[in-house]
């Protein structure tokens, strides 16, 4: 919704209940497949309860400081770090196979998504320019498809980073799976309501000033970009396909509107966020066992 | 269609505005004509009509301030909205005070301004048949964005002219052997005739204004 709120069209508050509702729906109707990926699929062996809290501190801690500094991070980055160094932490059989296609479709996803929004960009400019007609109706009808393919992105990024939370957890077999996805995608929107702002102003406004067939694009091409990789299983970063999207639409109206500057301070927080969560889980695990061998 | 029915329904009420707007510029293009020709009564007559086209534009505008705030559009369209219909509005009320002027303060325009008076009256009142294509254009949607841009630079353009028409009126005003007061008097009469269309023409920006937020 950064993008929705940054273009005006939607208040934050408003966009906060649109982010509950449909992240809460897309976690409980899709966000199994990578809530499978997280839970069995890189880490091959069953974790400990104290491996699981660790590797979920370790990244829940480290995407919680990128916040603060509005950087915006990625959850399913750092919860695949952290998982993988509580595996090695814990001498684990760890699929790298798997772990490379997962880090590959962390370059492929934002590049997708960049190549469809500014392919789509392009069609919705030459739409435009072709009827020339920009009454009020008609701009409101605009913002209408932004909010909706703003809800869409919930709904994707539910899918995704609600499985991917409570991913590790799913095999301990404390609660239902159904019902980890549901309080996945309830602290989606409690995230959203609480830190949410910051972020929603550096995607909104500190990439690139979007208008609204901009907001939409954007969106909906990230939406459309989480959505299928969701699908696939795949944890993917909804940031870095946010962030693509924007960018892709930064293109269209020329470099000069991208600013360069957010743009590394985000692919900073890429690299360090899992880099961070994998080593702090791995440390903070041999720690703890020193301590109470 | 069922869709949009609100946001219908303020379209319809702003061109109602419009329409009540330009009976009051009318009204009072009148009442300015009838006055120049010494017809009192005919010109009170037409200033009476002015004043009661204007406050039925003012509850208009009431009724779609109430309209968008309760609902009706997105948020960030309302203020772009109620902007243009307040820019609009005040070429009413510009209309309006000069009538008022003319009527309450009774200036004595010479004979050999009259002619002068009566042009720069009919130019700057007559700028809204301008105002109101440009604003129907847009706000109807059948028109390129680029014939609206048009109307509105026509609106400029005939501003321009009142700003001619003034000057020179105002040079003959100054030079002739008139009475400071007297000079004075008239330069206050032609100067609310002139706000009608400087009013027109920031109506004119705030329609650019939006048009130019549309385009992608």
């Amino acid at each position: 919704m950064g993008t929705s709120v940054g273009c005006g069209l939607i208040s934050f508050r408003n966009a906060v209940i649109l982010v509950a509702i449909f992240s809460i729906l897309g976690a409980f109707l899709q966000g199994q497949y990578v809530m499978k990926t997280i839970g069995k699929g890189i880490v091959k062996t069953d974790l400990s309860y104290l491996a699981v809290i660790i590797a979920l501190v370790c990244s829940g801690f480290f995407v919680t400081l990128a916040t603060f500094f509005r950087i915006p991070t990625s959850t399913s980055q750092a919860i695949v770090g952290g998982v993988v160094g509580i595996g090695l932490a814990v001498n684990a059989e760890v699929d790298f196979a798997k772990l490379i296609v997962i880090a590959e479709s962390w370059v492929i996803c934002p590049v997708m998504v960049m190549a469809l929004s500014f392919g789509l960009m392009h069609l919705i400019r030459f739409i435009l320019r072709r009827f020339e007609t920009g009454s009020f109706l008609f701009q409101n009808a605009m913002g209408w498809l932004a909010i909706g393919s703003a809800c869409y992105v919930a709904f994707s990024m539910g899918a995704n980073n609600a499985g991917n939370a409570v991913g590790p957890i799913a095999n301990l077999g404390i609660l239902h799976p159904k019902l980890l996805l549901l309080m996945g995608g309830i602290s989606i929107a409690v995230g959203a309501a609480t830190y949410g702002k910051k972020v929603a102003d550096t995607v909104g406004k500190g990439i690139t000033p979007l208008d609204i067939p901009g907001a939409f694009v954007a969106q909906i091409s990230s939406a459309f970009g989480m959505h299928f990789f969701s699908v696939l299983g795949i944890p993917i970063s909804t940031s870095s396909a946010i962030v693509g999207a924007v960018v892709g639409v930064g293109f269209v109206k020329g470099m000069k509107a991208i600013s360069k500057r957010t743009i590394m301070t985000i692919l900073l927080g890429w690299l360090l966020t899992p880099t961070f969560a994998a080593v702090a889980s791995f440390l903070m695990y041999k720690l703890i066992k020193i301590v109470f061998a | 269609m069922a869709i949009f029915k609100k946001e219908k329904a303020v379209i319809e009420l702003i061109i109602k505005h419009l329409d009540m707007v330009e009976d009051c510029v009318n009204a009072s293009l009148k009442a300015g004509e009838y006055y120049l020709q010494a017809d009192i009564s005919q010109a009170k007559g037409h200033a009476r009509n002015s004043r009661s086209f204007e406050s039925q534009a003012d509850l208009i505008r009431h009724d779609i301030r109430d309209k968008l705030y309760s609902g009706a559009y997105l948020p960030h369209l309302r203020e772009d909205i109620y902007k243009l219909v307040e820019s609009i509005d005040k070429v009413g009320n510009a209309a309006e005070a000069c009538c008022d002027f003319i009527l309450n303060q009774r200036p004595a325009v010479p004979k050999e301004m009259e002619s002068h008076f009566l042009a720069v009256t009919r130019v700057s009142l007559g700028i809204i048949v301008s105002l109101k294509l440009a604003v129907l254009c847009y706000l109807k949607g059948d028109c390129k964005i680029e014939t609206v841009r048009d109307h509105t630079r026509e609106i400029g353009l005939q501003e321009s002219q009142v700003d001619k028409l003034e000057w020179d009126l105002t040079k003959e005003i100054f030079i002739s052997g008139m009475d400071f007061a007297h000079k004075l008097h008239l330069k206050l009469c032609l100067d609310s005739i002139v706000e009608v269309s400087d009013r027109a023409e920031d109506a004119g920006d705030q329609l650019e204004l939006a048009t130019l937020k549309s385009m992608a």
